[in-house]
């Protein structure tokens, strides 16, 4: 399966898909890459090297904060796949770029496609020379 | 690099031009551990100012600014460990459990926060060499200590049984709220206060801890705000010089002063202007205030060294 996909922030990853609801990376996400909202669905869950598959990040804007935190310290989702422009996440993604040079991909899709990625069990995206705004591709990874 | 983040955002949100603005609110500037000051002083770095009026929000109140480094770093006990057992067992021989991993710190007692042995997943980290210097150190100054016995840690004592009978000897317990009154104890300093030095190494830095300070520095690749100073043997320096160029390096580039065969505490002539002090030593800490008439902000190596990277505790 390959998915049309607009670049929000630019980097190259693979991982295993991780379904999420919207979640707030501040007081949302810990230090060490897991949920810890005691009311979000999915806490406990490590989101460490995840394709991270949610329509939108919620909550804090201090939320970009954080995920550049977890991204300079390597605890951060391999890539994300959002259905929104969420301006929160890729801010993160940007600062943590300027910081370290780690650059985490965060691409947008259409809604639907969104609920077909879920299925997928390992997603990659290779947009690390396409600039924000353009055209790339989510493609079901198979782990070699 | 301000314009690489602004245009970037303004991409994804799809807007098609930037407009004037007459003043800005900058979010997300709370403390999230070490990626937003490294975000900020690289802007400050560069020369950055704000063109607008500016506001932002913070989690310190800065016209009463509360110190962090008054809550102990968990991974800095031992000198505070030591600070207590040296209250406690005096000029006795004192005999510590729960240390080495055998288990955790027996004895009747305890209150709601908890045996400092099993303040970690009930497991305590097995001490370094450092770590006991740290503690025996403490325990010299604050009580009479010169020998003590670990359990699991120090080779006569794999069991308690070894050293002593432990159905006779008096227990005590020691917890995090312990740790946190030796903290308070520790630290003199007014909450206002300025620093004017760290003091490291007391007693002397082994070779482990001078890279220790040198890799944290390294890793800011700033020059600290406020001096470090560091005693160690005359050995070590030449060790590290010899061994480690590039951690020499960053000692020198960052401004490091390296005191040789004494303790910064006993120079007081050569430090007249010094007011506050913060210090990873208990011992330092101990005698600071008598021997210089300083005050003292007592936090870990780490918590010293980003103080003096930003300028204050």
């Amino acid at each position: 399966m390959i998915v049309r996909a607009r670049v929000l922030h630019p980097g190259r990853g693979c991982g295993p898909t991780t379904a999420l609801a919207p979640v707030s990376f501040w007081g949302g996400v810990g230090a060490d890459g897991t949920v810890v909202d005691v009311h979000h669905p999915a806490h406990g869950t490590s989101l460490v090297g995840r394709a991270l598959v949610m329509e939108t990040s919620k909550g804090s804007s201090s939320g970009s904060s954080v995920l550049a935190e977890l991204i300079t310290t390597g605890r951060a989702p391999s890539l994300i796949v959002v259905s929104e422009p969420d301006s929160v996440l890729v801010s993160g993604c940007l600062a943590a770029a300027e910081i370290s040079g780690d650059r985490l991909p965060v691409v947008q899709v259409t809604p639907a496609d969104l609920r077909r990625l879920v299925v997928s069990p390992a997603l990659a995206v290779d947009c690390a020379r396409v600039p924000i705004g353009e055209l790339t591709a989510v493609e079901e990874w198979v782990p070699d | 690099m301000a314009m690489r983040v602004v245009t970037g955002v303004a991409r994804v949100t799809g807007a098609t031009e930037l407009i004037d603005v007459k003043c800005v609110h900058i979010d997300s500037c709370l403390f999230h551990r070490r990626s937003g000051i490294d975000f900020v002083g690289k802007l400050v770095d560069a020369g950055a100012r704000v063109r607008v009026p500016t506001t932002n929000v913070g989690s310190v109140n800065l016209r009463r600014p509360e110190r962090p480094a008054r809550s102990p770093d968990m991974e800095h006990v031992n000198p505070l460990l030591g600070y207590l057992v040296g209250q406690i067992a005096g000029t006795g021989v004192p005999v510590l459990t729960g240390l080495g991993g055998v288990d955790g710190v027996r004895g009747a007692g305890a209150d709601d926060a908890g045996p400092v042995g099993s303040s970690r997943a009930g497991a305590a980290a097995v001490p370094t060499e450092d770590d006991l210097k740290a503690l025996g150190a403490a325990a010299a100054s604050s009580g009479g200590v010169a020998l003590f016995h670990i359990e699991g840690v120090t080779p006569e004592c794999g069991r308690l049984s070894d050293v002593c009978d432990p159905a006779t000897i008096p227990t005590t317990v020691l917890t995090t709220a312990d740790l946190v009154r030796a903290q308070n104890e520790l630290t003199t300093a007014t909450p206002h206060a300025c620093l004017d030095a760290i003091c490291l190494g007391t007693p002397h830095a082994s070779l482990a801890q001078l890279r220790r300070i040198a890799r944290r520095l390294r890793d800011h690749d700033r020059t600290p705000r406020i001096p470090i100073w560091v005693n160690t043997g005359r050995y070590t320096a030449d060790a590290l010089a010899a061994d480690h160029p590039a951690d020499h390096a960053a000692l020198v580039s960052a401004g490091v002063r390296v005191v040789t065969d004494t303790c910064t505490y006993l120079l007081p002539r050569l430090h007249f202007d010094w007011r506050v002090i913060m210090t990873d030593s208990a011992k330092w800490a101990h005698y600071g205030p008598g021997t210089m008439g300083v005050q003292v902000v007592f936090a870990s190596l780490e918590q010293c060294v980003q103080a003096a990277l930003e300028g204050g505790p």
